[in-house]
């Protein structure tokens, strides 16, 4: 559970215009005490040191104020808060999509019974589909969605379990001929839309501008040689990780599999 | 208590002990010392009557106001709600004098305003007087 910070003011040096007077009287007293004794609020000399404190009191607050603000649980201002939170990684959606769940069908004959299991599908037959799918509603007005995870009707697992149901029986055994896996994703309405920009000689921190409106993310980066170009947390991060489907078909052989 | 025995604020027995700041601050690069508990309550005074109220940065009543009173009409009536006025703010932040005669004259041909005061610093028997002209 999250801690509800109720006193959000920083107090670096805790100093503030009656604390800088009274240092300021303190110092005169200690290091002039022949030159000036008159520390009424009535005296010219308190004037010039009462505007002193005044002076420190301002500087104060602008101190507590930029350090505060340096701290992502009790900046204030709205871009300081984003900075901070870009800093720690955080990347915002800067444009919000219709999102929806998709049920996916896939029809799969039955294996034939071998020992003492029963009918199962059978999983060679199951589909993979590939991340950023595209799938177009059937309305007047057709709306593209895109599935961003990859769907593989061979797994399940808790996170992603797969449905299975007897879809067909054979009318003369009664046994199942075909079943139907079911599996569920998050789709959220866009389209994908390609761009190609020209580079030449070597510049820092080049940047360029996308023509579109309404961009939810980049999905990727591909150069004229066919590489794919990564976005980095920092520029010397030299290895990205990415993830591939283990097909066993290395069980036994090779240990890290 | 010896018959008339003199009293003297104890920073005055020291001569070369510095008290305040003079005004107008006229010294060449630095201000004058005030040596003495009279030319220091002058200057305290002088440095009241020329400030006007929420001038001091914590201290919003301070301040005779008399800079700004003279943009207003001068009338018999102002001057003596100022003069009456000043009487009870000197009451408040010159604790140490006490006021024998306060007067305000106004001369409105020349849009200005002059303030005679005439004190005496308790327990100090010295009697001193302040003449300042605003315009």
């Amino acid at each position: 559970m999250a801690t509800q910070l109720k006193n959000r003011d920083i107090k670096y040096i805790n100093k503030d215009f009656t604390e800088l007077r009274r240092s300021l009287i303190d110092y005169t007293k200690s290091y002039f005490p022949t030159t000036y004794n008159d520390f009424s609020p009535t005296s010219p000399g308190m004037l010039f040191m009462e505007m002193s404190a005044y002076v420190g009191d301002v500087l104060s607050f602008y101190l507590d104020n930029q350090i505060q603000e340096n701290f992502l649980q009790y900046a204030r201002q709205q871009n300081n808060l984003y900075e901070l939170a870009y800093m720690f990684g955080y990347k915002p959606n800067v444009t919000q999509v219709a999102t929806t769940t998709i049920n996916l069908y896939q029809q799969v004959p039955s294996l034939t019974p071998t020992g003492s299991e029963g009918y199962l599908p059978d999983f060679n037959y199951a589909l993979f589909i590939p991340e950023n799918s595209t799938i177009t509603s059937e309305l007047n007005n057709p709306v593209p969605f895109i599935i961003e995870d990859p769907i593989d009707f061979s797994v399940s697992s808790s996170s992603d379990p797969t449905d299975i149901t007897i879809y067909a029986i054979d009318g003369g055994t009664g046994n199942p001929e075909f079943f139907l896996l079911q599996k569920s994703r998050q789709a959220i309405s866009s389209t994908i839309q390609s761009e190609q920009f020209s580079f030449t000689s070597p510049e820092q921190f080049s940047t360029i501008n996308i023509n579109a409106d309404n961009i939810v993310g980049i999905l990727d980066i591909i150069d004229s040689d066919g590489n794919e170009w990564y976005e980095v947390d920092y520029l010397g991060q030299e290895m990205v990780f990415n993830s591939i489907k283990n097909t066993n078909v290395m069980k036994g052989i090779h240990p890290i599999y | 208590m010896a018959f008339g025995a003199k009293h003297i604020a104890p920073i005055d027995t020291k001569p070369g002990i510095g008290v305040g700041v003079s005004i107008p601050f006229n010294a060449p690069g630095v201000f004058n010392t005030t040596y003495t508990t009279q030319k220091a309550t002058q200057s305290n005074l002088i440095n009241f009557f020329l400030t006007n109220t929420n001038e001091r940065y914590l201290n919003p009543t301070f301040g005779g106001n008399i800079r700004s009173f003279i943009f207003e009409q001068i009338e018999e009536d102002n001057l003596e709600g100022l003069k009456s006025d000043l009487n009870s703010l000197i009451g408040i932040y010159f604790p140490n004098i006490q006021v024998m005669e306060l007067n305000i004259i106004s001369n409105p041909d020349r849009n200005s305003i002059s303030v005679e005061i005439t004190y005496n610093i308790i327990n100090t028997g010295i009697t001193d007087e302040l003449q300042l002209e605003f315009n």
